[in-house]
């Protein structure tokens, strides 16, 4: 017997993302439709095809030390997921978690590049030790909570690029079996450059613009950020109102052309929240911009809600792998409560019949929502997001 | 009762089927160490392997055949595990899977990050980088069962195996899926023995640390309230000093028991590091007369994994009239402690 999906309230969030560090800067951006694709400047990407992604704004270590000042000594991705937390906390004061569940796929995989190069170069022993505890991917949580005093446990999903939405939904599930009542659950990614280096040789990467459903597609660009939800059982304007999962079993990489896959995980994620896919009024799309990916998710979207908008954020923002459905979860949020629908840049001509929300933002009061998202390995995931008078 | 074990499955130094295991930790007996040479300092440090032909029909599974390692040990323990809990197909689409690692699919992760540092950026493998995600695993796992419902990957250190556990049971209290696979798996590689010695964690003959170790543990959870499962589950506590490590271990065993009658039989996560002292001080303190059975004595140290081990052998003690109860903890080196209590319904007077 299946238990019937409450109503999770988002009673504050927090993002950072190549957009903007802070929902204030996000939402401008947002609105405007900026591409914060740029060029490459953390790594050397001479040999790659692609040289650009989304990356976060360089003053973020002065956000974040200005938060707290040993922060400066902190991995990126633990600065990124300090501002968001914090973020998220300012919102809601006194909020103390049960559990923080986040999810990511790098991890600390910058530090780890690190340790191999100094091992492997004869560094001296001390500046690669000091790397190996950083390297868990719990750790830029655990500094990140350590600053508001937390016990919680810390749970870390990795569900490749559906980290951050599965994490999201996991946070529900224990809210819904009653193992918890509040949650501080999002994603967090740094870019780095053997991830970098891996969807490249994988040729997944492009060397042009990231144009999602486009007919002239050729590829994604990589991204990072983070972004933070406190979720409890109460009243708020804002709320999780279904979650859906789904295992396509066809390949590591690819999805099932039919779209099986994508399309299981949300229905079960409008059945959760009982909610008619009809009445679904923006798709924030996982919408990488590869000519599969693409494909399968529009055959998707097609079948259940032929007729609700949709647009992929990661044109303008890259593909923020483990962070990137909390990131854009977050985007809906900002969406439902400024109302207005968040573009798909550089969107030249159709390929699927779609409502694609071309280049522009569009002014639109909306009330639900659905947040796509799907990895390697076949994981799929969806979250329905609510704004409620 | 939470959710019962309907089926166990593991892969370690001692072979792959349950009872020889069994057998070698009730005999306190040790797996014969192999030696990893570190191509940094040509240093050889001991580690447990799994015996060669352990895995050998998985490894030659089509999509499996250029996996990593780690997925051979995750997908052979699920399918004895499953194969033992006697689930048919339609079963196993209404089951979910939640997979534990604490340290991935390090071996293609070092060997394809040795390529860019080597051969340059653009020299990466495609047939190696799929196999660096954490959750490659997982989805081995999934194709090979047959599973469509949630499948996640849970990261961490030892206790990242009982949040898999809880989560499970959280999949399966709210109805989203009838049975739950629960698997954890670890290889080994130069690199990770290297990290965990220079942590001072893992044994290089000069000090008193564990013996790191590869293998697979996966349980199937189910619904039901007979049998031997799981009676109570306890999220645990985030520490930030070793010293704090004992208080949180103290919180979390006080409120764990407080849930249960009594327990007969403690299941240690003692590996022979220095985070064994808070778990032996909370013992002597909380459970001054259960028997007690170590593991990692005979196994050696699979973080993750070795937790899902510490459960199938609670179960197997449980099994042989040790008594009800048996009380599985694990404090992990990223500064967490978890717990649970295992029940055998049938010992309940």
């Amino acid at each position: 017997m299946r238990v019937p999906f409450p109503r999770i309230a988002i009673s504050g969030f927090g993002c950072v993302s190549p957009l903007g560090i802070g929902l204030p800067s996000t939402v401008e951006n947002l609105r405007h439709s900026r591409d914060s694709v740029t060029p490459v400047r953390l790594f050397a990407v001479d040999q790659c095809l692609a040289k650009t992604a989304g990356q976060v704004d360089e003053s973020l270590r002065e956000v974040s030390t200005s938060i707290v000042a040993r922060s400066k000594r902190w991995t990126r991705a633990a600065q990124m997921i300090l501002v968001a937390m914090t973020e998220a906390l300012e919102a809601k004061p006194r909020f103390v978690p049960d559990c923080i569940v986040i999810g990511t796929t790098s991890g600390g995989m910058s530090l780890g590049e690190q340790f191999y190069r100094s091992l492997t170069s004869g560094s001296p022993a001390w500046s690669a030790t000091r790397k190996v505890r950083a390297y868990a991917p719990q750790e830029p949580v655990m500094q990140a909570m350590s600053l508001f005093g937390f016990a919680s446990p810390v749970r870390i999903v990795s569900n490749a690029c559906a980290s951050g939405t599965s994490a999201l939904g996991l946070a529900c599930e224990m809210i819904r079996a009653g193992s918890a009542r509040r949650v501080l659950a999002g994603g967090y990614d740094a870019l780095s450059q053997l991830v970098f280096a891996g969807f490249d040789c994988l040729r997944a990467t492009t060397a042009e613009k990231c144009r999602p459903f486009d007919a002239a597609r050729t590829g994604l660009s990589l991204g990072e950020g983070a972004a933070v939800f406190c979720l409890e059982k109460e009243d708020s304007d804002l709320s999780v109102t279904g979650y859906g999962s789904s295992a396509d079993n066809h390949h590591l990489t690819q999805p099932h052309p039919s779209g099986s896959g994508p399309l299981t995980a949300m229905q079960r994620a409008l059945e959760s929240a009982k909610a008619d896919p009809a009445s679904v009024e923006y798709i924030n799309a996982h919408g990488t911009g590869t000519p599969l990916n693409d494909a399968s998710e529009a055959r998707a979207i097609l079948a259940l809600c032929p007729n609700a908008p949709v647009s992929s954020t990661k044109s303008m923002t890259g593909h923020a792998l483990g962070a990137a459905g909390a990131i854009e979860a977050a985007f809906c949020c900002l969406a439902l409560r400024e109302e207005f629908l968040p573009a798909n840049i550089n969107f030249t001509q159709s390929e699927f019949p779609l409502d694609i929300v071309a280049n522009r933002t569009r002014p639109r009061k909306i009330r639900r929502v659905v947040s796509n998202s799907f990895g390697f390995g076949g994981a799929n995931a969806a979250v329905v997001l609510e704004l409620h008078s | 009762m939470i959710a019962a074990i309907d089926g166990m499955g593991w892969v370690t130094p001692f072979g792959r089927d349950l009872r020889s295991t069994w057998s070698a930790i009730r005999q306190r007996s040790q797996a014969q160490p192999d030696f990893l040479t570190s191509p940094v300092d040509g240093r050889r440090l001991p580690v447990l392997r799994v015996p060669n032909d352990s895995v050998k029909e998985t490894a030659a599974v089509p999509r499996l055949r250029r996996s990593s390692v780690i997925s051979h040990l995750a997908v052979s323990a699920s399918v004895d595990a499953v194969a033992s809990a006697r689930m048919g197909p339609e079963a196993l689409k209404r089951t979910g899977l939640v997979f534990a690692s604490s340290d991935g699919g390090v071996v293609y992760t070092r060997k394809f990050f040795a390529e860019i540092v080597e051969r340059g950026e653009g020299a990466g493998s495609p047939l190696l980088f799929p196999e660096t995600v954490y959750n490659a695993p997982a989805s081995h796992i999934a194709a090979r069962l047959g599973l469509e419902c949630e499948v996640l990957t849970l990261v961490g250190d030892a206790t990242a195996g009982l949040s898999a556990v809880q989560t499970a049971c959280d999949l399966i209290a709210a109805g989203e899926a009838g049975s739950c696979v629960v698997a954890a798996a670890q290889e080994l590689d130069w690199i990770t023995c290297e990290a965990y010695r220079r942590w001072g964690l893992i044994h290089d003959g000069n000090n008193s640390a564990c013996v790191f170790s590869e293998g697979a543990a996966a349980i199937v959870l189910t619904g039901r309230a007979d049998g031997c499962g799981i009676s109570a589950t306890h999220p645990g506590y985030s520490f930030s000093t070793e010293v704090e490590a004992e208080k949180k271990l103290g919180t979390m065993l006080a409120e764990l028991l407080h849930r249960s009658s009594s327990i007969d039989l403690f299941v240690s996560s003692a590996s022979g590091t220095r985070f064994d002292l808070p778990e032996r001080r909370c013992i002597a303190k909380h459970l001054p007369a259960a028997r007690i059975v170590a593991p990692k004595f005979s196994l050696g140290e699979s973080f993750a994994c070795s937790t899902l081990q510490q459960i199938i052998t609670g179960v197997l003690a449980l099994e042989e009239s040790v008594g009800e109860n048996a009380l599985v903890v694990a404090t992990g080196y990223n500064r967490q402690v978890a717990g649970l209590i295992l029940t055998h319904q049938d010992r309940a007077a």
